[in-house]
């Protein structure tokens, strides 16, 4: 069990399910002990974050959050998330995943502090590397 | 020389461009030229002659508009001097007349009317068609920003993916049942990526033409165009649709953009049922003082109004978390199909209560 919460954890969230195949394939191909999980209702998310990843204090994880969802976006998921320890988001490096093109989003990303990145869909083997580095 | 200032008088009262003409206190005509006899005899199909009571042909042929002269007469006959507008259509021509009445005053007493009428139909049908053009521009508009908004958050979003599966096809190290479910997922991103550009034409289409062809309608006919199109989804669900339609049974308007209105609302009311309970859908028409006013009441799921509100109405918008056959077209295509017939949606929600959609066109 010790080992096990060790691995490096990545938390997809985003309602398009392909995408998170995509990317959990290429996360596992790339980062073989990786421990992905994924949510197409980021509400699912936010409790698995809350209900597991929070109660596991020695665990790290990168979030992949995309941003244009229909149940709930990428912003309201932020908003939740800023509503929870700071010991259990201090864990976590949040990492924008989205194909937006727009420009606004990349902006408003930016202003806020908890979020590390704003990543370019689609994940790429290079990324995986280049976040793991960081 | 008194015969001919009077004669001179006339000439420029029987010339002018508008219609001209007194009356006197009880509002027999004192005075009146050619051309509102001419007016008169167009719009009542009555000859006027002078000494004639106002209103004796008023009454019997309008009576509502005869007492809407009354009211302004006796204002002006007050002392005031008024002025409105007043629509009136011969046939087809609309004509549109700027009226003047100004009370006759001798030796301090109001003794009569002075009345003018400037025909100003050109500049107010010019106003109109400039209000028309402001407000097809502005839902144009509003179709411009919502493709850039698709384009910008959801085309691309199956691209990359297609993408994303390239690079891990590329990848040396990836084993054998990897690469095929990688594959197996390049039909469903190019079929959603088609999904978006159908939506994207879709969506242009509902607004190309600036003047679409306007029929008479039976809102009883597009329910059961509409029932039938769903035939199966109805009789499945058990739903119920209870329609009145007597205050008002049917519009002019355009038929094509009136039938995605009920499909939407009904299908919604069918899909968004509350479990366990059949659903009910009420459909009523009524006149309101603005024109047209249909309720879309059903007994659904319902909604939180405070944390969705206006966002249901909004494109890929989708909130039914159970619910995902939807594609959150629908409510989007209902509104912009409502504002380019001029009109204007409500919704009122209630969650475990259900829905109710108000429609003023």
């Amino acid at each position: 069990m010790s080992t096990e919460t060790l691995r490096p954890l990545y938390i997809l969230v985003d309602d398009d399910e392909t995408n998170n195949s995509i990317s959990r394939l290429l996360i596992a191909n790339t980062i073989p002990d990786a421990e992905v999980v994924t949510f197409e209702n980021p509400q699912n998310g936010l409790l698995y974050i809350r209900n597991d990843f929070a109660v596991d204090e020695r665990t790290r994880a990168t979030l992949l959050l995309n941003l244009n969802m229909p149940l709930m976006s990428g912003w309201e998921f932020l908003d939740n998330l800023l509503y929870m320890d700071k010991e259990v988001t201090d864990r976590i490096d949040v990492y924008i995943l989205s194909a937006s093109i727009d420009p606004s989003d990349r902006k408003r990303s930016g202003g806020i502090e908890i979020v590390k990145g704003f990543l370019d869909k689609p994940l790429t083997h290079q990324t995986i590397l280049t976040l793991r580095n960081t | 020389m008194l015969s001919q200032s009077e004669a001179s008088l006339n000439a420029i009262i029987e010339n002018a461009a508008m219609l001209i003409f007194s009356l006197d206190r009880e509002f027999r005509y004192i005075h009146f030229n050619s051309l509102l006899k001419k007016s008169v005899k167009q719009i009542y199909n009555v000859d006027i002659k002078i000494g004639d009571v106002v209103f004796d042909f008023l009454y019997k042929e309008n009576p509502q508009e005869a007492s809407e002269w009354r009211v302004r007469y006796a204002s002006a006959l007050g002392g005031e001097a008024v002025q409105f507008v007043k629509e009136t259509s011969v046939g087809e021509y609309h004509s549109f007349f700027k009226f003047h009445i100004n009370p006759i005053t001798e030796g301090g007493e109001i003794t009569g009317l002075a009345c003018v009428a400037i025909d100003i139909s050109t500049e107010r049908l010019a106003e109109m068609q400039r209000e028309r053009i402001t407000r097809d521009l502005f839902v144009r508009n509003h179709t411009l920003e919502q493709y850039s908004y698709i384009v910008a958050h959801n085309l691309r979003g199956p691209i990359a993916n297609l993408l994303g599966i390239a690079n891990l096809l590329e990848m040396e190290e990836v084993s054998r049942k990897d690469k095929d479910e990688a594959i197996s997922h390049i039909m469903s991103s190019a079929r959603k990526l088609d999904d978006v550009i159908r939506d994207l034409s879709d969506i242009l289409q509902a607004k190309e033409q600036i003047s679409p062809h306007r029929e008479s309608v039976r809102f009883a006919d597009v329910v059961s165009d509409v029932t039938m199109s769903i035939q199966s989804a109805v009789a499945k669900s058990g739903a119920t649709i209870v329609t009145n339609f007597c205050e008002l049974t049917g519009l002019i308007t355009v038929k094509s953009y009136l039938h995605s209105i009920f499909y939407n609302l009904i299908s919604n009311s069918i899909r968004f049922a509350k479990p366990g309970s059949l659903p009910l859908i009420r459909i009523n028409s009524k006149r309101t003082a603005g024109g047209t006013c249909i309720t879309f009441q059903d007994n659904g799921l319902g909604f939180d109004l405070a944390a969705h509100g206006e966002k249901i109405f909004g494109l890929y918008s989708r909130f039914h978390p159970n619910i995902t056959d939807g594609k959150g077209m629908g409510l989007f295509m209902v509104k912009t199909h409502v504002e380019t017939l001029g009109g204007s949606i409500t919704v009122s929600s209630e969650v475990g209560e259900g829905t109710t959609f108000t429609i003023h066109l």
